[in-house]
């Protein structure tokens, strides 16, 4: 008897060991069965051994592995098994024996039904905390790039990396377009994302495999001159009127973000949008500071195409709220800084921004050469003076219109005074500026300005200076603007309507 | 006698199963990745992953001295499973021991865990998602990632003490 007994233990460990490594080869169905199983060949070689001698409690784990697998049916289906069993061959009282092991499985059904809901509720805590903390997460690291800049254009790529990055929201593909003309019509910033799922693949490698972290990511953004150059060449052609309704018009007014799973065939805006950057799914968030619409941000999923969820927009419109803060900000700030730095009347940058260029420039590429004219609208006294103050402004804007369309990128006009203008030429020689001054007198010349013929030459003209430091070796700015001014004043006593160079021979 | 040995037999049932099943689940994951690795012609150790998704509990840099004076050896890994009698593994723990207690640092859920090598095979079709899952488990939970997360850490929590009065470190 004895050996029999120890023989069972050693079948229930076999049994149960070679279960255990069996079900976990399967679905999680196969896996309950081969508990099922094993527990029902447990008990049966129990009764085969030992004989109906406490069958009935062996058989609690046959009906109990069925509850905890199958729940209430599969315990009731396996409590009439054995009572039925214990029936036939024991001929045992059927029902008394179905209502005990009934009432074994449900106690046991409702006691792990009990554990199943604390560890739901515990799951669901854990979820909803992670939840929240890795947007918590997000936030701090978005806010402080946030607040160290005010350049626009790095604004909006950390918000488009917060947007994208996996350690930020995790969105495939997102894209900002802002408020210009006062509102009546939004223009393609930038955009962060693939425009296919290679690239995307691709991209996602890479960071995987360097192992970014969202600082690191916004830093390799804003160092990078132009990242995802596909889509934001095709942003950048983007300029949607607000004239008629659309998608984004939608937004903007209701300001709530709006979840587009369905195309409106009927919405121009909507399907162009669909049909350039192959969108199956988006979102649009409204980005409104008080009541100021300053843009829109869009985002999708291009690449793993994971639907959007309600949660994902959730996430999402505390970062918009705060990006339209600090675009909101940004525009200010750069008002305010157009406004210190640049000359109400012409738009060309002023004095103090002549100043602050130069020292700038001295500090880092003083010893570059670089080239200098200044320009004098010539008899503007007597323009003034004949055709009124209110004229003399517009001639002056228009001239400096003509200075500013003369310049190529890098070159830098300024309003010196009265009608006085510099032009800063960066990696230039005097045959260079030289060669710039007489297109610029030119282009004045033939231009068209109100009551011209009224000036003394029977056309408005302007007389240029040039001078470059290549020519007096090392010279001092301050230097080099007398020596533009003297070659100014030369122009003006040689008849006015010329360009004069400083050749390096008469500086006093 | 027979008695004792129905309770015997209902507990070595009960305990082979519950603490022999993460053991064998984690072997089957092993086997189940080796094999499809073979057919995709994968090596899991050469599949790049982030740690983009890790969740920090506590805001980093912390001026908590169990934080700022652990030692590398103090930060420890637990796995996550479903149950014990049918588990499935749905993330990781990141703990700093300390004298009073363990104190959770940081999760990093398994769905989370993405690796874009898989994730193009499964855009491709070249696995599904339970594969998909089943392969990332393996690598989360392989010991060479394990150590990886904890340096990983270790190294959040240091750079996290050099920056601690500059403020530009984030996690929470």
């Amino acid at each position: 008897m004895v050996l029999e007994n120890i023989l069972v233990l050693a079948i229930t460990f076999i049994i149960v060991v070679i279960a255990t490594f069996i079900r976990f080869k399967g679905s999680e169905l196969f896996n309950k069965w081969v508990l099922v199983i094993a527990s029902f060949l447990v008990i049966e070689i129990y009764g085969l051994l030992i004989g109906s001698l406490y069958f009935g409690w062996a058989a609690l784990l046959f009906i109990g592995m069925t509850v905890i697998c199958f729940g209430l049916v599969g315990g009731l289906l396996s409590s009439a098994l054995i009572s039925l069993q214990l029936q036939l061959y024991q001929n045992e009282s059927a029902i008394y024996l179905f209502v005990s092991f009934l009432v074994f499985a449900i106690s046991l059904f409702f006691i792990s039904k009990g554990i199943r809901s604390i560890k739901f509720e515990s799951d669901r805590r854990l979820s909803s905390l992670l939840h929240n903390s890795k947007q918590l997460n997000v936030f701090r690291e978005v806010s402080l790039s946030m607040q160290q800049t005010l350049h626009l254009e790095k604004l909006l790529q950390t918000i488009l990396t917060s947007v994208t990055a996996g350690h930020g929201l995790g969105f495939n593909r997102a894209m900002i377009l802002l408020m210009e003309d006062e509102g009546k019509k939004l223009r393609g910033k930038m955009g962060t994302g693939p425009m296919t799922v290679e690239e995307g693949f691709a991209t996602w490698e890479e960071i995987s495999r360097k192992k970014y972290e969202l600082k690191e990511l916004i830093q390799i953004k804003e160092t990078e001159e132009a990242t995802d150059r596909n889509l934001n060449d095709r942003i950048k052609r983007l300029e949607i009127s607000l004239d008629q309704s659309s998608f984004l018009l939608k937004a903007l007014d209701s300001g709530t973000p709006l979840h587009i799973k369905e195309f409106d065939q009927h919405d121009k805006t909507l399907m162009e949008f669909v049909r350039e950057f192959t969108i199956i799914e988006m979102a649009v968030f409204p980005l409104i500071n008080q009541g100021n619409k300053v843009g829109v941000l869009i985002i999708d999923n291009p690449v793993n195409k994971r639907p959007i969820a309600d949660s994902d927009i959730d996430s999402v419109i505390p970062l918009a709220n705060q990006a339209a803060i600090a675009i909101h900000h940004a525009h200010l700030y750069k008002k305010i800084e157009d406004m210190a730095l640049k000359d109400g009347l012409t738009g060309l940058l002023n004095q103090r921004a002549f100043e602050s260029k130069m020292e700038e420039y001295c500090r880092t590429e003083c010893s570059e050469q670089f080239s200098l004219m200044m320009i004098d609208i010539d008899s503007f006294k007597h323009f003034n003076d004949t055709n009124g103050h209110l004229l003399g402004n517009q001639v002056l804007t228009q001239t400096a219109k003509v200075i500013n369309d003369t310049l190529a990128e890098g070159q830098f006009a300024f309003r010196f005074g009265g009608e006085e203008f510099i032009v800063l030429l960066p990696n230039s020689d005097i045959e260079y500026a030289s060669l710039l001054a007489e297109k610029i007198r030119e282009n004045v010349e033939l231009t068209n300005f109100p009551c011209g013929e009224t000036q003394p030459l029977g056309r408005l003209t302007v007389s240029i200076g040039a001078a470059s430091n290549a020519v007096r070796n090392s010279i001092q700015v301050q230097e080099l603007l007398d020596t533009a001014d003297k070659a100014l004043y030369e122009a003006k006593r040689t008849g006015r309507n010329r360009v004069v160079i400083d050749k390096g021979v008469r500086l006093s | 006698m027979t008695g004792l040995t129905v309770i015997c037999m209902l507990v070595i049932f009960v305990a082979v199963m519950v603490l022999s099943s993460r053991f064998f689940y984690n072997l089957e994951l092993k086997s189940y990745t080796k094999k499809i690795s073979k057919v995709l012609q994968l090596d899991i150790l050469e599949l790049s992953y982030s740690f983009d998704q890790m969740v920090y509990f506590i805001s980093l840099p912390s001026n908590l001295a169990v934080i700022s004076n652990a030692r590398k050896e103090d930060v420890f890994i637990k796995c996550e499973y479903t149950s014990f009698y049918l588990p499935e593994l749905v993330g990781i723990r990141i703990y700093i021991q300390s004298q009073q207690e363990d104190i959770l640092l940081a999760y990093l859920p398994i769905k989370d865990f993405r690796l874009p090598k898989l994730d193009s095979l499964l855009e491709q079709g070249s696995i599904n998602e339970a594969e998909y899952l089943k392969i990332s488990m393996n690598k989360l939970i392989h010991p060479a990632t394990l150590t990886e997360i904890t340096e990983e850490v270790y190294k959040q929590l240091q750079v996290g003490k050099s920056e601690m009065y500059m403020g530009t470190k984030g996690g929470l």
